[in-house]
């Protein structure tokens, strides 16, 4: 059962499950599931009520104190914490649609699926999530609660939204910023490609406000590695850089170097400023993804 | 630089191929959308111009492997001093082959066409310069080379071919390329040549040469054949065409037809004068009109001189090539042929004796003066001795034979001897079968068909037989009439039937028995036995078939040999150890001949006959025979190969390159044609290496594996 929830996490299969609030409850419900064989024993501290232990259920949760007194076992249930304010942006722009190889899944794709999870989950935890969307501007904006109704908003409004034009990140980041007055998590989901500068300046501006910051940096495989094994014509789906005729194997080695390098300043200059830095690429499991939330999430807590 | 296959010079255009290849492959490139171009660009415009330049190099190295077979294909040779560059010494073996057959006795306007061929590999023989060497070969059925050596100097093969005439011998181009080819083994010079000088008559060549030729012919690698041939012109030949042998006994006294035919190649009617020589007297004359491209017939009536073989010809007025005018033959004539009869003692007198009628037939008057002279004697009784000498054997009912005559009897037949056996009477059929035709043949008398009221004609089988060659229409029909009661059928598919009979099975087979011959006749020839001693045909029959066995046995070879072998005739008494055996040919020399005294009877070979005529062979200065000698027919012919043909038929299958000397002087041409050092192994060569680098290039360029 766990080993098919894993499964479950695996972007490929998951992207095939169709709706989207199937999609996020099952991944969501999933991850939860496999969490129980984690070191993530909860994620919240205020006690709730008792409920009768089941068979199969983790006994770390029995109260031993009400075992000896009543010869019962039960399991203690937390109340999260209610008064936190997520807001997820979702990089909507045209290289985040793109995929180098045929029938891979997309990095918007894949960012919705992640959104989606997200707010699920936080909704579950009673948190309230906002949404917003972007390219070289900010598309759509759900303001935050954490009611049920939210979560639909939320996931139709992921649904509808489609790639955009051009990128950018920095001044957007940067808008929204001065947008958003109430502290609170900060989850972005971009592929970055942008000026580095524009984009960490974005991020900083975050900080500023006192918000936490959770950058997902999202990736296709392919554009880490290069492994693209013919003479192709690679074109920018943004149009802001010239095609370029290549035969990717002779640029292979220099080109991982410049993404490793890339990434690797923003994942510094995150750290400088205790922005938490996520990389990830298409074909990572969502688990990483939301184990990362969890523990931005728990430090909050 | 020349090239041997020059119209394979046209697959350079194959050096397109890489180039069409390259740019449509630079077309077929898919679009890749690409999020982080940003970080590909200034990376590729670094690595990108050395790509491009690699590419560029890839693209021309492929080219150049092209370029490389193609050329190599086109087999590149290198003349004069870039051949001396080229390494391995200088110089050509040159073999000439100047033809020297019959038909190169030709008349053309200006001499003979072996005239114009000797002036052609002169002016071939003085093309050789620097280190050249030369070798000349005389090719007609035989091939002789002028020098055992290849020789330097122009000048002394140009006198020693000033002496050289044409023979009369036929042609053999598959050994004369052989032999060429064989000299060749000896040469030194790095290149290798052959001139085929000739006529080139179609002669002997059929279906079989060429299965000839690719059953001898080697591989043979960088040798050129050139072809030159030396008479084109048609012009028109008559021949008098080889007379037929007279098969069956000829009796002195007696008239007889010598069939001639004429025939000419030319396109218009010819008339004329026709003879017949005799001993070396004109015997007859006529005039003969031959229709175009066809051939004409005369039959000369000759009366049979005295006893002995006599030599004749019929010839004609000669034309421009008179070799062929003029036949030779010889008559094997006759006075009285021994014929030794044996017979079982249990033969019947009267009408069931089947000695009666036989005997009749062998001698009608019972006086000895007929053609055969019987000697009857009893199967158990002759004279085993005096058995070889007699040329043919009349058997009878021969149960009585006994294991000692039966085994001289068979040894007789197999030297050389020839037996008529009538074995139809019933009671000698377990004799036959189980013990003298079980020594010699498988051939065995059927079942024995005696019923009283059916009978079986009898059908000629073998119409072309000697036997039956010159019988007469009414002959033949009258003898198909005979109606026979007892007989035995035999298989008609063991030996050569010669008569059998309307419902199946053959009458009379003609088997052979070592080198000697039996014929079975398994019918009776008693009067009880149907029709056929009554028949008006029995006579001749029962003549036809001894006069055809004592030739056979007393002319066991053909007296009619082509020029070129060694003609042989057979004698019967060689106990004269000191007699002095030789042979008169056409020249009038006296030559000493060879005996073979192991077979029975004795052999004489005289030498190879080199010229057409009547070759007679003596004793001490006695005649023993003659024999004729007439130029092959396919020297007549007057065809010529058209050379690429001739190419065609012998090229496959061997390295040999064939072609054609074109132009009108010889030195020209050859010079024009000679190929230099062949040189296309080197471009071979260029192409591995260049292969092996475009490899290397190639994975440099080429995707590399995934991490």
């Amino acid at each position: 059962m766990a080993a098919e929830a894993d499964r479950m996490l695996e972007p490929e299969v998951v992207s095939r499950l169709g709706a989207l609030d199937f999609i996020a409850r099952t991944l969501v419900e999933g991850f939860l599931v496999g969490l129980h064989r984690s070191p993530y024993h909860g994620f919240s501290v205020e006690f709730a009520e008792y409920r009768q232990y089941q068979p199969g259920e983790s006994t770390q949760n029995i109260d031993w104190r009400v075992y000896a007194k009543t010869d019962r076992h039960y399991v203690k249930v937390f109340q999260e914490e209610t008064n936190l304010q997520a807001r997820i942006l979702l990089d909507v722009s045209a290289s985040m649609d793109a995929t180098p190889e045929a029938g891979r899944i997309s990095k918007l794709r894949y960012g919705k699926l992640l959104a989606a999870a997200l707010g699920y989950l936080l909704i579950k935890q009673n948190d309230a999530v906002a949404l917003a969307t972007f390219d070289d501007a900010p598309r759509t904006m759900i303001p935050p609660r954490s009611s049920r109704r939210q979560l639909n908003h939320l996931l139709t409004v992921l649904h509808r939204a489609e790639a955009g034009e051009k990128t950018d990140v920095g001044r957007v980041l940067d808008r929204i910023a001065e947008m958003v007055w109430r502290r609170g998590l900060i989850v972005i989901i971009s592929d970055l490609i942008d000026d580095p500068d524009r984009v960490l300046q974005g991020l900083k501006h975050f900080r500023h406000r006192q918000h936490e910051v959770l950058v997902m940096h999202l990736l296709d495989p392919r554009e880490i590695d290069l492994e693209i094994g013919r003479e192709a014509k690679f074109v920018d789906p943004e149009k802001t850089v010239d095609p370029v005729r290549t035969q990717p194997w002779h640029l292979r080695q220099s080109y991982q170097e410049a993404i490793r390098g890339w990434r690797g300043r923003l994942a510094r200059e995150c750290r400088q400023h205790d922005i938490d830095y996520v990389p990830l690429s298409t074909d990572t499991p969502f688990e990483v993804a939301l184990l990362a939330y969890l523990n931005k999430r728990s430090r909050l807590a | 630089m020349q090239f041997l296959n020059p119209a394979l010079l046209f697959g350079l255009l194959a050096a397109g191929i890489p180039i069409l290849l390259h740019f449509l492959s630079r077309r077929q490139v898919v679009e890749v959308p690409f999020a982080p171009l940003r970080f590909l660009q200034p990376t590729q415009e670094r690595q990108m111009r050395r790509m491009n330049l690699r590419r560029l190099l890839l693209l021309l190295l492929r080219i150049l492997i092209v370029v490389c077979v193609v050329l190599a294909a086109a087999r590149p040779t290198l003349t004069g001093a870039l051949a001396g560059l080229a390494g391995g010494g200088e110089g050509t073996s040159v073999v000439v082959l100047l033809d020297n057959s019959a038909s190169m006795q030709a008349e053309v306007s200006e001499g003979t066409i072996f005239d114009r061929a000797r002036d052609e590999a002169i002016e071939i023989a003085r093309t050789a310069e620097g280190d050249d060497e030369v070798a000349v070969l005389l090719y007609s059925d035989v091939t002789r080379p002028l020098f055992s050596e290849f020789v330097r100097d122009p000048g002394l093969i140009a006198a020693e071919l000033g002496e050289v005439e044409p023979g009369a011998r036929a042609t053999d181009y598959v050994a004369a390329l052989e032999d060429a080819l064989e000299f060749l083994d000896r040469a030194e010079r790095p290149r290798r040549e052959i001139y085929l000088v000739g006529d080139f008559q179609i002669a002997d060549v059929d279906s079989t040469v060429r299965a000839r030729w690719l059953r001898t012919a080697r591989e043979v690698d960088d040798t050129a054949v050139f072809l030159r041939p030396v008479a084109s012109e048609p012009f028109v030949n008559r021949t008098v065409d080889p007379i037929p042998p007279q098969s069956v006994l000829l009796r002195q006294g007696e008239t007889i037809d010598i069939r001639a035919r004429v025939s000419q190649n030319g396109a218009e009617t010819v008339e004329t004068p026709l003879f017949l020589e005799l001993e070396g007297t004109t015997v007859g004359e006529t005039g003969i009109v031959v229709p175009p491209g066809g051939s004409a017939r005369h039959r000369f009536p000759l009366t049979l001189p005295e006893a002995g073989d006599a030599g004749g010809s019929v010839r004609l007025r000669p034309d421009r090539y008179a070799l062929d005018d003029e036949s030779f033959f010889v008559l094997a004539v006759s006075d009285q042929v021994p014929v030794r009869v044996l017979r079982g003692v249990t033969g019947e007198e009267g009408a069931r004796d089947p000695l009666l009628f036989l005997l009749t037939a062998l001698d009608p008057d019972r006086a000895g003066q007929g053609r055969f002279a019987p000697r009857v004697e009893l199967a158990a009784r002759f004279d085993v001795e005096t058995l070889p000498e007699a040329p043919v054997v009349l058997g009878v009912d021969l149960r009585d034979l006994g294991a000692a005559r039966l085994a001289a009897l068979g040894d007789y037949l197999r030297r050389g001897g020839t037996m008529l056996l009538f074995a139809g009477d019933p009671r000698v059929r377990t004799y036959t079968n189980q013990r003298l035709l079980s020594g010699w043949t498988n051939l065995r008398l059927g079942p024995f068909r005696g019923d009283e009221d059916v009978f079986e004609r009898l059908e000629v089988s073998a119409p072309d037989h000697p036997v039956f060659a010159d019988l007469e229409p009414e002959a033949r029909a009258t003898l198909e009439e005979v109606r026979l009661r007892n007989f035995f059928r035999m298989d008609e598919t063991i030996g050569r039937p010669l008569l059998r009979y309307a419902g199946g099975g053959a009458a009379a087979t003609e088997i052979e028995v070592g080198e000697g011959r039996v014929i079975v006749c398994a019918f009776e020839t008693s009067a009880v036995a149907g029709e056929i001693a009554f028949s008006p045909m029995f006579l001749p029959l029962v003549q036809r078939l001894t006069g055809y066995l004592a030739t056979a046995g007393w002319g066991r070879f053909d007296r009619h040999f082509a020029v070129g072998e060694s003609p042989v005739i057979e004698v019967a008494d060689v106990s004269d150890a000191s007699a002095r055996w030789t042979v008169v040919g056409p020249d009038r020399e006296r030559r000493p001949v060879e005996l073979d005294a192991s077979t029975r009877p004795a052999r004489l070979h005289g030498p190879v006959a080199e010229s057409p005529g009547l070759y007679r062979f003596e004793s001490d200065g006695r005649s023993l025979g003659s024999v004729a000698v007439n130029v092959a027919r396919s020297e007549s012919r007057r065809q010529w190969w058209d050379p690429s043909g001739f190419a065609e038929l012998f090229q496959p299958e061997t390295g040999l390159r064939f072609a054609v000397l074109e132009g009108a002087a010889t030195e020209e041409a050859v010079r024009a044609a000679r190929r230099g050092r062949p040189i296309h192994h080197w471009f071979l060569i260029a192409a591995g290496l260049l292969l092996v680098a475009e490899g290397l290039l190639a994975r440099r360029l080429g995707p590399a594996p995934a991490a």
